[in-house]
């Protein structure tokens, strides 16, 4: 567990008011994506994958999520990548 | 990861995104500093830098963290007001941008031209080596013609790296063969301000975006093109459900997805549009009067101009005529719109007059703020000037602009369009800070600035090579020297097909050609010699972005290998070119930049940060007059209101994450601006000292167009004329090209990154469904597209990002294998001379 490598990221999604709690289940079932705080329109979400590639391709796919009109990426720590 | 690092590692990613959720996305900039715990998060060795993202325009800032030489993760700035914390997924893969494999870290040179146009014939050289060749190719060329050498630039390149070379160029080799890639983006927009305005900036911010109540797109794909922005285009929307956007397009796209309402229509008719929509207000008495009379005068222009697709254009008698107009009165300027009926705007676009009628009334209703944001399809337009002059048109009419929330902003493609290609004057017609060559007091001015005696800049009072015609020139084999730096132009320029010599490459092949970059690109394939450069964080330097907002990145990691500051290069070559050469009496080199390089220990006198800053200090001198006893006689007299464009000194912008021009210093503290022109307080963001200097209290709007002359901004009418070229039996497509989220540009840093190759690895044809029926293509299918420019081969797609009508496809233009400009035309705007890359007439054939 400790050698494994994980790029660590941090998003919020916003998504369309009515569909907020349906948007934050369908996030919670990806893999490494936990849901932390729903505040209003906005979801805070951490992913976690083994490369900034793995997280990027993660993240991307939050937008084919109905009701989901934004990405905003707030963090990215990829020590394990580039040290 | 360790677990207590990963732990740790975390809760920080959930701290920074919950207060970024809590505070900033719908435009309330209340986020506390994180620095504090982030610092705490930080080990010892882990360095924390300031920086500004290295993609588009919007110009969002980014914390760096570094570790033993590496960045090890990058946060949203909560501090920069741009982007208040947010950044786009783009921002994943800043740091692997700096790390792909096959980064140059060495010069090259290539021994065999044969070996051009080749991924091979490049070898290791030493700088000394290269520079040596560098120089002595370009001092050849110089003594011997010097309109046979150019400099082709970028809105990429940093900001006193991009001054520091149009000195170079316009003082040191007396020549104005110098123009940035902007002109392939920006010009019409830049020309469009300086008709209008005289002066070239927009005069809202971002902050317009959480203010508005109705967002009209013309020719935009902010989606696509600048996610932060549009981020907050939904954020508004959704705040607030009487909120509505209106997207102006030739194709849907991811930007259609927001709005409430699509007007399609055909290439090159918005101007029909724009004019119907004013002719509507007028006719209507649905235009505000007060502020008509206070603040607008009329123009009309000459017409008919043609198109600049032949070589000839400029010099003919109507290439020479397109800049001229004349003073109208307003009822021979409605009486010029009368034409421009609901019906007859209809019937040229193809939108329904209804839905025209109801985009006008957007207009009227004063009750409600107007956001027009346009970008690419309205500046790469064969009447790309004249399209931004009717945008005006519509907001002078109604009273809305410079206003929160109501105004007309143009957005620009790249990080430093603004702060370097057009802010110190990085085009062949133009000093720093707004001043033009051709203007006896702009040259006066600006060699007070630069210590030169009183004449000398006159040598460079015409206008040197624009961006096409430095092309078309080495083309034709008439230019020996081209140097370019920040930019791709072997993918990136139109008619590639012409300016990469497909059948003749004697132009190319001749020339010798220096490119300064980071990564292999295509140009890189036609360089005689190759300067690997530093990247981004591996060196300081500062963007201007989209909104007048000036931000310092600070260097936070060394360069790879032999891999060096641009600006180091920069010095190397113009002190063996001018070795010899005097200015008034002294080493031309030491006059010119003696005071921050050591010619004689090869290296600057200081470190990077005492470098810029001193850079800075003298560039800030062209909007700090009084810094400059010369320069601000020249000011007074001639009247060029020089402090109009304010900098501030350069720790401000360290200090405060970035700061929007004018900076006024107001008890010691100086204070940006965010809306030019409207009076109010400066500490609200309001220019309130610009206006008492220059302008007027208690106008109708609370604007004073002070910037322009008799400060009143000009309306000009503009007819609509038809594109270039329009759709045939042998051409029956419209093509237009863009960019797509996941690739920046021509992909020379995106796509160095194997995920974002993976997520859109080809540039594909998006195609009607429809269309593909008809000539019995699918998805999948490879097809030749040919036009009167040339030809290339790709792949269909009917599920791509845009969904373009019958008659009509689209394809991004990252990919170099697929080259999709070896199709484009080379027609250009003839006021901005910046190319129509949205309406070649095509062939689609499967193959």
């Amino acid at each position: 567990m400790e050698d494994e490598k994980v790029v660590i990221s941090s998003l919020v999604v916003e998504a369309l008011p009515d569909a907020v709690e349906a948007v934050a289940e369908a996030l919670a079932q990806l893999e490494g994506v936990e849901v932390h705080e729903i505040n209003d329109y906005k979801i805070v979400v951490t992913v976690e994958a083994p490369s900034t590639g793995a997280s990027h391709k993660m993240a991307s796919r939050f937008v084919e999520i109905p009701g989901v009109l934004n990405v905003n990426l707030i963090y990215v720590n990829f020590e394990d990548e580039t040290l | 990861m360790e677990l207590t690092r990963r732990l740790f590692v975390k809760t920080t990613a959930v701290a920074l995104a919950s207060a970024a959720a809590a505070g900033t996305l719908a435009g309330c900039s209340s986020l506390p500093s994180t620095s504090g715990s982030k610092k705490e998060a930080l080990p010892a060795d882990t360095v924390s830098t300031v920086g500004v993202c290295r993609f588009c325009g919007c110009g969002c800032g980014v914390i760096v963290e570094s570790k033993d030489g590496k960045v090890v993760s990058v946060t949203g700035d909560p501090e920069n007001g741009s982007s208040r914390g947010l950044n786009c997924v783009k921002g994943y893969y800043l740091a692997n941008a700096l790390y792909g494999e096959d980064r140059l870290t060495c010069p090259l040179i290539r021994d065999d031209k044969a070996t051009k146009g080749t991924p091979e014939g490049l070898r290791e050289a030493t700088w000394d080596e290269a520079l040596d060749l560098v120089a002595s190719k370009l001092r050849d060329t110089w003594k011997a013609d010097k309109s046979r050498l150019a400099f082709w630039g970028s809105g990429q390149q940093p900001i006193v790296e991009g001054y520091c070379q149009a000195k170079f160029w316009k003082a040191g080799l007396l020549s104005n063969n110098i123009d940035p890639n902007a002109r392939l983006c920006m010009a019409s927009a830049v020309v469009g301000f300086m008709n209008v305005f005289q002066t070239d900036e927009p005069a809202g911010c971002y902050a317009d975006i959480d203010e508005t109540d109705t967002f009209v797109t013309w020719g935009a794909n902010m989606a696509e093109a600048h996610p932060m922005l549009y981020s907050r285009l939904t954020a508004r929307k959704l705040a607030d459900e009487n909120v509505r956007h209106y997207d102006v397009t030739t194709m849907t796209t991811r930007t259609s997805a927001s709005a409430d309402k699509v007007l399609t229509f055909r290439p090159g008719s918005d101007i029909a549009i724009a004019n119907a929509i004013a002719n509507y207000l007028i006719q209507n008495d649905k235009y505000d009067k007060e502020f008509v009379a206070a603040h607008v005068q009329f123009k009309q222009g000459t017409e008919n101009i043609g198109n600049a697709t032949d070589d000839g254009y400029d010099k003919s008698d109507i290439g020479q005529a397109v800049d001229n107009v004349e003073p109208i009165d307003f009822a021979a300027f409605a009486k010029r719109l009368e034409p421009y009926t609901l019906q007859y705007a209809s019937e040229i676009s193809g939108v329904p007059a209804e839905d025209i009628q109801e985009l006008a009334e957007v207009f009227a209703d004063k009750s409600r703020k107007v956001l027009s944001l346009w970008t690419m399809g309205v500046n790469q337009h064969n009447r790309g000037t004249w399209m931004n002059h009717c945008i005006y048109n519509i907001h002078l009419l109604t009273g809305r602009y410079a206003l929160p929330g109501d105004g007309a902003f143009s957005l620009t493609g790249q990080p430093t369009a603004c702060g370097t290609a057009r802010e110190v004057g990085t085009f062949s017609h133009r000093l720093p800070a707004d001043l033009v060559v051709k203007n006896p007091d702009h040259r006066r001015y600006t060699e007070a600035v630069w210590n030169l005696p009183e004449g000398y800049l006159d040598a460079i009072e015409a206008p040197g090579f624009h961006t096409v015609k430095i092309f078309r020139e080495l083309s034709k084999g008439n230019i020996d020297f081209l140097w370019s730096a920040h930019n791709n132009w072997a993918v990136s320029m139109p008619n590639l097909t012409r300016f990469l010599g497909k059948g003749d490459l004697k132009g190319i092949n001749d020339a010798f050609i220096c490119v300064s970059e980071v990564y292999p690109t295509l140009s890189t394939q036609y360089a005689d010699v190759v300067l690997p450069a530093a990247m981004w964080v591996e060196r300081e330097g500062a963007f201007g972005n989209g909104e007048r907002r000036t931000a310092v990145f600070e260097k936070a990691i060394d360069p790879p290998g032999e891999a060096k500051w641009d600006l180091w290069a920069m010095m190397e070559i113009a002190k063996r070119t001018l070795e010899g050469e005097q200015i008034d009496g002294q080493d031309a080199f030491e006059r010119l930049f003696g005071q921050w390089y050591d010619a004689a220990a090869s290296d600057f006198k200081a470190d990077q940060r005492e470098t810029c800053k001193s850079i800075w200090e003298e560039y800030r001198t062209f909007s700090n007059p009084s810094l400059n006893e010369r320069a601000a006689a020249i000011n007074e007299s001639a009247k060029l209101k020089m402090e109009a464009k304010q900098l501030a000194p350069y720790e401000e912008y360290i200090h405060n994450h970035g700061l929007t021009w004018p900076v006024r210093e107001v008890n010691g503290e100086w204070k940006p601006t965010l809306w030019r022109f409207c009076d109010g307080p400066q500490e609200d963001g309001f220019d309130q000292y610009g206006v008492e200097q220059y302008g007027d209290h208690d106008m109708p709007g609370g604007v004073s167009f002070y910037k322009s002359a008799d400060k009143k901004p000009s309306v000009v009418f503009r007819p609509y004329e038809p594109p270039a070229e329009e759709p045939s039996e042998e051409y029956p497509f419209w093509f237009s090209t863009g960019r797509l989220l996941e690739h920046w540009h021509t992909g020379s840093m995106t796509r160095r990154i194997p995920e974002l190759n993976r997520a859109l690895p080809e540039a594909l044809l998006d195609m009607n469904p429809e269309d593909c029926a008809a000539l019995g293509v699918a998805d999948g299918d490879r097809v030749r597209l040919t036009s009167r420019f040339g030809t290339c081969d790709i792949t269909v797609s009917t599920a791509g990002r845009t969904r373009p009508p019958r008659g009509m496809v689209f394809a991004p233009f990252f990919a170099e294998e697929t080259l999709i400009n070896l199709v484009v035309q080379d027609t250009y705007c003839p006021l901005s001379k910046e190319p129509d890359f949205k309406k070649t007439c095509v062939s689609i054939e499967k193959i």
